[in-house]
């Protein structure tokens, strides 16, 4: 009974995984590793019919460039403030939704995930309207005069982030109370008859129950921000004096505007490398708070 | 287990080398393509001329043409129109157009040139041109394009689109930049609307006195002054007149890059001044100040011909608005002339294009004088060749006979080396450290000669 | 369980405070729509609009264009939708039940997809659906945002999974159920959650996509909302604000509505309430 079992759930798995494996290596690892090649390779738009392998050189230009690693920063400031902010409000609106006795729970969730309606490069179009200096709403509302939000290198990151995590905190909202729904509310209910205070049954079950859901969202939510490119480039273009290049305008630069596609595509690796190696610890580490069946 | 996983993975990887082995296969081919374009184009014209003759009546070819004109409403319209028009006078040529959005017009176009397919007709502005040259995907036009169009064209316009002795592009709508002013704004201010001002200090007293008004009864600041200083490449490129105008320039005498001369200083140190006394807002792009010129909060701006029809739509009032504006050729600076730069909608053939004849056809037909004609009446434009620029109809108007005259003195945008655009880039984040930031104007002056000229690779 | 008055004050507080900071900008964006152009670029802004105007909203529908760009949105996102809630289902099913060895190497090697940026990718893929005679097909669109939306849908999924104990199927394994109808009958409903959610973000992933609206498809009458919008819109020579919002407010009411609808879904997937036993 034992190798029956054994062949028969081979088949299974492999007739489930095959078809999600054969179009991603069709669509995504194909051109990822030719780009990957790419890399190593001499590969300039100016001289497209030169293509030759460059001993590195892509990787000495980019490891040598003072503006890759600022760009580094920007984006980890970037990511790290745009998740942990929609993170925090994404849970406090999700528990608060998921208060059982809350009326009008649906009015307020469809009116919520409203932002997230609107295609990033609207959402650009509306924040950047908004922040307008002379006609913007938000410089009448705040009283800030002709202040540019955008034009200056003080706030312009921030309103971006401002912009993203209206875009993006929907989302994170939906996902963390389908998680939260799944919360079996008898356990909270056993919990609070032996005496647990709020806080208790958050940390103690809420938390390791959807810790699952956590781990994809937050992990989802920082390798999408990683790509954010739309709003950057239409809202600030990566400016003034470059306090909004992250990334993916820097790759846009060197590889369209620089017609450098091999320093772009080095570039890509080396931000490749550092995500595989994040993301695998980052799930080690909240994968020990999960909670074990 | 352990096995069939392998087998997927194994799989997965081969498809992969068969995949990118194919890729390389079919640039190679390309690239072979492209190496032998040019002497490919001219006998390829005689074959598929003498093909075409043959078969007229029965084979309609099929061109494509890339350009952003379709879809924008300002030029949706006649473009379309005009495109009927060519095909109902060439049956046998059928034209398809390939709307993309301007903003990501240049990488759109270079993605697909890169691959070998890029339109028959690539429409493209100055910045974009050169670029598209650099990246190989444009045609000799020498030969292409009958000899008899390219002596129409002017020699100054024919001068910018040629590079290393081939001509890329040729000039379809030329835009000199000259001045607009809001002639409300200037009776406000105690200043006679007819009268414009005719040196840089007569405009910067003017734009003072506009800007001494404050704000208006609903709130809104009022400036002097819009220059664009911020946000695009394009804000580097009209940068470059205000350049002329003090003596300045971005490329020495030599063709070098050339940014930290006292001209170019000084008319930094003008803008900054004007931004430090509220006079002009800075760190805005021409988009923004559009906008503004549009409601009656800036004096004078900078534009090209047409802005007019962008300050009609955004003011609301359309023609109408007409009445608020002034136009004049721009003021004279330390040189003594009204200097200026015009940008440019031009007109290339793909080196990949199968029917670069018909192509020819198209781009004769579209600087010609019918379709100018046509042009100039929706959307006054103006033209870079010489029989049409003369005829009286192009030259109905104060408006008309203003940019027809700024066109005497308007000077190309120095758009030499395909990373123009780039530099450009560098030249507009230059300004927004200076304007925005507060910087040094000679130290950043410097700082972006030297990025530039590694990017020139001088 | 009783709750204090002052909690539920607290709360409903809270919840409206979020819930009018959120929704503001699209407030802004409904009454710039319906604006004339000149009340739109000054101030003081008009919170309650004089002269309001449906121009805007009869101008973008009757120019032809933005219904074509509507229309291939709903199709390519609806079918991309279907695509990828089959494939990840499955996939995400296999990575959260079997532990096989090289099972983390390929749920990284899966995840690591999005994690090179797109933009470099840019020419190896045009050339490849160029090569495929792909470009200029919904196909191709929908292959590009399945596959951008598969990694983190079987991710997200996988955690869905995760929260279901095994002892559910062997159970149901010891009651004679096969695998397949195991997976269908029992744990799916269990999901049903997981499965609208990863729904909408894959539905909401095609429909915002940009990169591949622009780049794979360069006919007018095959554009996507968001690269029709700037075609069309944000052009050349200025934005055309008042246009842009009224398009978005257009293209975000359906999906309000789809959302609406599907909350049912939700709400009855837990009051199945199967998790619990």
């Amino acid at each position: 009974m034992n190798a029956r079992k054994k062949t028969k759930i081979n088949w299974f798995m492999i007739i489930l995984l095959a078809p999600a494996l054969m179009l991603l290596s069709i669509t995504i690892v194909v051109p990822v590793v030719t780009v990957i090649g790419m890399s190593f390779m001499r590969y300039n738009l100016m001289d497209i019919n030169n293509i030759a392998w460059n001993n590195f050189q892509n990787y000495k230009d980019v490891l040598q460039d003072a503006q890759f690693f600022a760009t580094f920063g920007r984006t980890l400031t970037y990511v790290v403030s745009t998740v942990c902010i929609q993170f925090i409000i994404g849970l406090t609106v999700a528990m608060l939704l998921n208060t059982r006795w809350l009326r009008g729970q649906k009015i307020f969730r469809g009116l919520l995930f409203l932002p997230w309606t609107i295609p990033s490069l609207v959402v650009a179009v509306v924040w950047m309207f908004t922040f307008q200096p002379q006609y913007g709403i938000v410089n009448y509302l705040f009283q800030l005069g002709n202040y540019s939000m955008l034009g200056n290198p003080g706030t312009a990151m921030l309103s971006v982030v401002i912009s993203a995590v209206w875009k993006q905190m929907p989302l994170m909202m939906i996902m963390l109370l389908s998680g939260l729904q799944t919360v079996p509310e008898d356990l909270k209910e056993a919990a609070s008859i032996d005496g647990a205070t709020g806080w208790q049954k958050f940390h103690a079950i809420t938390i390791p129950f959807i810790m699952p859901v956590i781990k994809t969202v937050t992990l989802t939510s920082i390798v999408s921000n990683f790509q954010m490119f739309v709003l950057f480039f239409t809202m600030t273009g990566g400016g003034p004096v470059r306090v909004t290049t992250t990334l993916p305008l820097y790759t846009y630069e060197t590889a369209f505007s620089g017609f450098n596609m091999g320093k772009g595509a080095a570039v890509g690796v080396c931000w490749l490398g550092f995500l595989v190696i994040f993301s695998t610890v980052y799930n080690k580490v909240l994968a020990a708070k999960e909670v074990q069946y | 287990m352990k096995k069939l996983l392998s087998i997927i993975l194994l799989a997965a990887l081969m498809g992969s080398m068969v995949l990118t082995g194919c890729g390389k296969k079919s640039e190679e081919i390309a690239s072979t393509d492209k190496g032998t374009t040019g002497t490919k184009t001219e006998t390829g014209t005689e074959d598929k001329a003498g093909d075409t003759k043959a078969e007229d009546e029965n084979e309609i070819i099929t061109i494509t043409m890339s350009n952003w004109l379709e879809a924008e409403e300002a030029t949706s319209e006649i473009f379309k129109e005009l495109l009927a028009d060519f095909m109902a006078a060439n049956p046998n040529i059928k034209v398809e157009s390939v709307a993309i959005p301007f903003n990501q017009y240049k990488d759109q176009v270079l993605i697909a040139g890169t691959s070998g397919n890029a339109a028959d007709v690539i429409m493209g502005n100055s910045q974009m041109i050169v670029a598209f040259y650099g990246a190989g995907v444009l045609a000799d036009l020498k030969g292409v394009v009958s000899q008899e169009v390219l002596d129409d064209i002017y020699p100054n316009y024919l001068a910018g689109t040629t590079f290393e002795g081939k001509i890329a592009a040729i000039s379809w709508a030329p835009h000199p930049l000259a001045l607009y002013y809001n002639k409300d704004l200037m009776k406000k201010a105690g200043l006679d609307p007819e009268k414009a001002p005719a040196t840089w200090d007569e405009m910067t007293e003017m734009a003072k006195k506009i800007a001494a008004l404050g704000k208006d009864e609903a709130g809104n600041t009022i400036y002097g002054l819009g220059l664009p200083t911020g946000k695009v490449a394009h804000s580097g490129s009209v940068a470059n007149g205000v350049f002329y105008s003090f003596g300045g320039h971005f490329l020495g005498g030599d063709g070098k890059v050339d940014l930290s001369n006292e001209g170019t200083v000084n008319a930094l140190k003008y803008m900054k001044q004007m931004v430090d006394e509220k006079v002009m807002p800075g760190g805005l792009e021409i988009k923004d100040l559009r906008g503004l010129f549009a409601t009656g909060q800036i004096g004078f701006i900078i534009d090209g011909d047409m802005g007019r029809n962008a300050y009609r739509a955004s003011s609301g009032k359309g023609e109408a608005f007409d009445a608020s504006m002034g136009y004049a050729i721009i003021p004279t600076g330390v040189t003594g002339r009204s200097e200026t730069v015009y940008t440019e909608h031009e007109l290339a053939i793909s080196s990949t294009s199968s029917h670069p004849e018909a192509a020819a056809k198209l781009i004769e037909y579209l600087t010609g004088k019918d379709a100018m004609l046509k042009y100039h009446k929706s959307n006054a434009v103006l033209s870079g060749r010489k029989s049409v620029a003369a005829l009286p109809e192009m030259n109905e108007d104060n408006f008309m006979e203003v940019f027809n005259k700024q066109a005497e003195t308007a000077s190309p945008l120095p758009a030499t080396n395909p990373l123009f655009d780039n530099a450009m880039n560098e030249v507009t984040k230059a300004m927004e450290r200076i304007m925005v930031n507060n910087e040094d104007i000679t130290e950043v002056l410097e700082d972006t000669e030297t990025t530039i000229k590694n990017m020139y690779g001088e | 369980m009783k709750v204090k008055v002052s909690n539920k004050v607290l709360v409903y507080l809270g919840v409206v405070a979020i819930t009018i900071i959120f929704i503001f900008p699209i407030y802004w964006m409904i009454l710039t729509s319906i604006k004339p152009n000149e009340a739109i670029l000054r101030l003081p802004p008009q919170f309650i609009p004089k002269g309001a105007t449906l121009n805007n909203y009869k101008n973008i529908m009757g120019d032809g264009k933005f219904v074509v760009f509507y229309k291939n949105n709903v199709i390519v996102s609806t079918v991309t939708t279907l695509v990828t809630l089959v494939l990840a289902v499955f996939a995400s099913y296999a990575f959260s039940r079997f532990r096989f060895r090289g099972s983390r190497f390929l749920q990284m090697l899966f995840l690591s997809t999005q994690m090179f940026p797109a933009m470099t990718l840019l020419i190896a893929l045009y050339n490849m659906y160029f090569k495929l005679g792909l470009l200029n097909t919904y196909t191709a669109l929908v292959l590009a945002c399945s596959t951008n939306a598969l990694p983190m849908s079987v991710w997200i999924l996988k955690g869905f999974f995760d929260t279901i104990p095994k002892s559910l199927e062997e159970a149901a394994y010891i009651d004679g159920s096969s695998k397949a109808n195991t997976l269908f009958r029992v744990i799916l409903p269990l999901i049903r959650p997981g499965i609208i959610a990863v729904g909408i973000y894959s539905f909401l992933i095609s429909w915002e996509d940009f990169l591949w609206g622009l780049t794979l498809v360069n006919k007018t009458e095959m554009r996507t909302l968001a690269s029709g919008i700037a075609m069309t819109y944000l052009g050349e020579y200025n934005y055309d604000w008042g246009r842009v919002m009224a398009s978005a407010v257009t293209a975000a009411v359906p999906i309000l509505i789809i959302f609406i609808f599907l909350q049912k879904y939700i709400i009855s997937g837990l009051t199945a309430g199967a998790v619990k036993e």
